[in-house]
């Protein structure tokens, strides 16, 4: 059985590398993408068990992100972690996104989560 | 939204009060009454003054006038009767001097020539007849005047008659009035001779007759001749003459001739029975007096006219100064005091525009200029409180604009530099000394507390903006006892303070609310209680005070706070102890988040606390059990 496939889309370059790390504690694959655009290219060819999203992202942000991911079947098992400073806009995702984590997320509540949403996985 | 975000206080202050004045000036249904009422009483005031005042001075201008034209009547009366007076004086001193010479005449001489009488000149003073009388009463010389009838000469009871009686006895007689045989009045005056005779005169009575009908003043006056006895010797009415007419019976005028000075005046009855005012004169002649009378009516005629004039008058001008006295009052107070009025209703209904003429320059003048400043003030601020009302959601959109931004590029670093430190303690990047992994946990302590800040920061900012939204959910009430204990019940065992946890049976397994914020509530508080507790417990208990209510407690054995303090610890940015030199640190924000919470969740807090014996902190929230049990 293979890993789960986590993705993680941050712009910001260490926290996706802290992200990076927390999922790759709980045993995931992951793979890291720092643009709206090329995040929505990639989900297209991918089925994610698990996405950290970052709201504010160029070009496409994590919201319509978020959309685009809730209207597509396919992802319709994708689990969704907001991952954001921005409380307000995170206010309003609430019932799209499955966990909303206001920024500062500690390493070991993401590395947590992460394997409680997948819990066959947990090291 | 708009409410909370009012930029200046003062301004909201100042419009309240602004607001309480219009509300005062505006109370139109009194100010009316009170204006009606002060011009009823001025109109009031002046129906009962100008009446009386009228009266009094139509009274006191009629007697003025009554007196005048009664002295103005009264001083012709005299007058005339002076002058009437001394013309029968004048007369009948030429009478006697007629009669002196003739007394003169030796009676021895005349007895020679029975005629040396001079021809009586046809004068008007000149008598119609003269005698000479010898002592025994004979007539021995006597002349006539040529058209008359000798009278007296043919008198055969001349030796009784009393003109001669008094005449011979030295005295000299005027004369009472007589009636001749042809029945004419006359009268006659004797006068004593030297030779104990008399000269005995028979006047003409046409001249003191005509003197006496003379006497006119007005249309009535008149005036007639009284003698010692009350007798009218002379009267313009030649039939009141032979009539033997005597005053005596009036009452008013009887005692007349009896007074020494034989004067009187006032009103009377005359002999017509007509109401007449009149003074007398005596003639110093006999003793003689003149009565002159003019009736009432004439006497009081220009009075009446005044009367009548006055009277007309009165009401024509009650109702130019009742017109005038409603209409100065009205025109000079309360025409502009209800333009005021009505400029407050303007105002108060928001007419901000409405200006009252402030020309005058007097007082009214000056108070619609202040009511007119005050329009100006009130329509600047009006503008400027709109402005602010208009900018106030910009500058919400700006602000939570500039929060979401602050926040962001916060959290971000912070966020780097807590995941990079955990992931140097979980020694991803390799071992490190004990030295070194403690450095790093105060590293991670010093940046949980930073965020913890921020969040704090936040999640006010979110409060004061109404951007706070709570949700409603299932929750269990165990897990956020659960929460509390696994997140803080490490740092409680290293403070040495034991973290209780309790939660009642009669709890509901299931409630229903923002399960974030209310463990946001109880962390805060737990946090709270662990920042100034040093030995001892922290209790957190969770139970049902009543039906309708459940209940956090997190109870403390700490430092307490001071009661001074617990009136303004729940507001934002103040903490007990806020000196520089303070032992703890913190934003001062814990507190203040959790009161504007529970609030909004429609709960309270609720503090007991003594200094050095420790605090107790209850929400207390509406009981709303879900019957969803399984979350």
């Amino acid at each position: 059985m293979s890993s789960p496939f986590g993705l993680i889309i941050e712009d910001d370059e260490d926290l996706a590398m802290i992200f990076e790390g927390a999922l790759t504690e709980a045993n995931f694959d992951t793979e890291v993408i720092s643009d709206g655009q090329a995040a929505l290219t990639r989900l297209a060819e991918i089925v994610p068990d698990v996405i950290v999203l970052d709201l504010h992202l160029p070009h496409v942000s994590g919201g319509n992100i978020l959309h685009q991911i809730r209207a597509d079947e396919r992802l319709a098992n994708t689990r969704v972690m907001l991952a954001t400073a921005d409380a307000i806009r995170a206010e309003g995702l609430r019932n799209e996104a499955d966990l909303v984590l206001l920024k500062p997320i500690s390493f070991g509540q993401l590395t947590m989560l992460a394997a409680r949403m997948h819990p066959s996985h947990t090291p | 939204m708009e409410r909370r975000y009012t930029p200046k206080c003062g301004n909201v202050f100042w419009l309240r009060v602004s607001k309480q004045n219009l509300m005062i000036l505006s109370k139109s249904s009194l100010f009316k009454k009170a204006q009606t009422s002060l011009q009823y009483r001025v109109i009031g005031l002046v129906s009962l003054v100008m009446p009386s005042a009228t009266i009094f001075g139509v009274v006191v201008f009629t007697y003025l006038v009554y007196q005048t034209e009664q002295d103005a009547w009264q001083n012709r009366q005299r007058e005339a009767a002076r002058s009437a007076s001394r013309t029968v004086e004048v007369f009948m001193n030429q009478v006697q001097e007629y009669m002196n010479p003739i007394g003169l005449v030796d009676p021895h001489h005349l007895e020679l020539a029975p005629e040396p009488m001079p021809s009586l000149p046809s004068q008007n003073q000149a008598p119609s007849e003269i005698i000479r009388l010898d002592s025994k009463g004979q007539v021995f010389a006597a002349a006539h005047q040529p058209d008359e009838t000798p009278v007296p000469s043919n008198l055969f009871t001349i030796p009784q008659s009393s003109w001669f009686l008094q005449a011979q006895a030295g005295q000299p007689h005027v004369g009472e009035a007589q009636i001749s045989a042809t029945n004419e009045p006359y009268i006659i005056p004797a006068l004593p001779a030297p030779d104990n005779g008399v000269v005995a005169a028979r006047p003409r009575m046409d001249v003191p007759w005509d003197i006496v009908s003379e006497i006119q003043f007005g249309e009535t006056g008149r005036a007639h001749v009284v003698n010692e006895h009350g007798d009218i010797v002379a009267h313009p009415d030649f039939e009141v003459i032979p009539a033997r007419t005597n005053i005596i019976d009036q009452s008013e005028m009887a005692a007349v001739p009896e007074k020494p000075d034989r004067q009187w005046n006032g009103v009377h009855e005359n002999l017509e029975d007509l109401v007449v005012v009149g003074p007398t004169q005596p003639i110093k002649i006999g003793d003689r007096i003149i009565f002159t009378e003019i009736s009432q009516t004439e006497v009081f005629s220009t009075t009446r006219q005044a009367l009548i004039v006055l009277g007309g008058g009165i009401p024509f001008m009650g109702i130019i100064v009742m017109a005038g006295t409603s209409h100065l009052p009205n025109r000079t107070i309360l025409w502009p005091v209800a333009e005021l009025r009505d400029g407050a209703e303007h105002i108060g209904e928001g007419d901000l525009d409405h200006r009252l003429d402030s020309g005058r320059p007097d007082e009214i003048g000056q108070a619609a200029t202040a009511f007119n400043q005050m329009a100006a003030n009130l329509k600047d601020r009006e503008a400027a409180l709109a402005q602010a009302r208009d900018e106030a959601p910009a500058a919400n959109r700006i602000k939570s604009q500039i929060l979401a931004n602050v926040s962001h590029d916060l959290r971000t670093p912070l966020n780097a530099i807590m995941g990079y430190t955990e992931m140097l303690q979980k020694g991803i990047y390799g071992a490190f000394s004990d030295k070194q992994q403690s450095v790093i946990q105060r590293i991670l302590t010093n940046t949980r507390n930073l965020t913890g800040m921020v969040n704090k920061l936040v999640e006010q900012a979110r409060l004061e903006t109404g951007t706070l939204k709570l949700d409603t959910a299932p929750f269990a009430p165990a897990d956020l006892i659960e929460g509390v204990q696994s997140t803080m019940g490490e740092s409680a065992r290293e403070k040495g303070v034991e973290l209780i946890t309790t939660i009642d049976v009669n709890v509901p397994l299931h409630l229903s609310g923002d399960f974030n914020w209310l463990y946001q509530i109880l962390a805060n508080l737990v946090e709270n209680a662990l920042k100034f507790t040093e030995q001892g417990a922290i209790n957190v208990h969770i139970y049902c005070p009543d039906e309708t209510h459940w209940a956090m407690q997190v109870a403390d054995t700490g430092s307490g706070i001071p009661l001074e303090a617990q009136v303004y610890i729940f507001e934002p940015f103040r903490q007990v102890d806020g000196t520089a030199t303070r032992k703890h640190k913190g934003a001062g924000l814990g507190l203040s988040i959790v009161k504007q919470v529970t609030n909004q969740m429609g709960g309270q807090v609720r503090l007991e606390s003594e200094v050095d014996c420790g605090s107790t902190f209850t929400i207390l929230l509406p009981l709303t059990p879900t019957q969803e049990t399984n979350l």
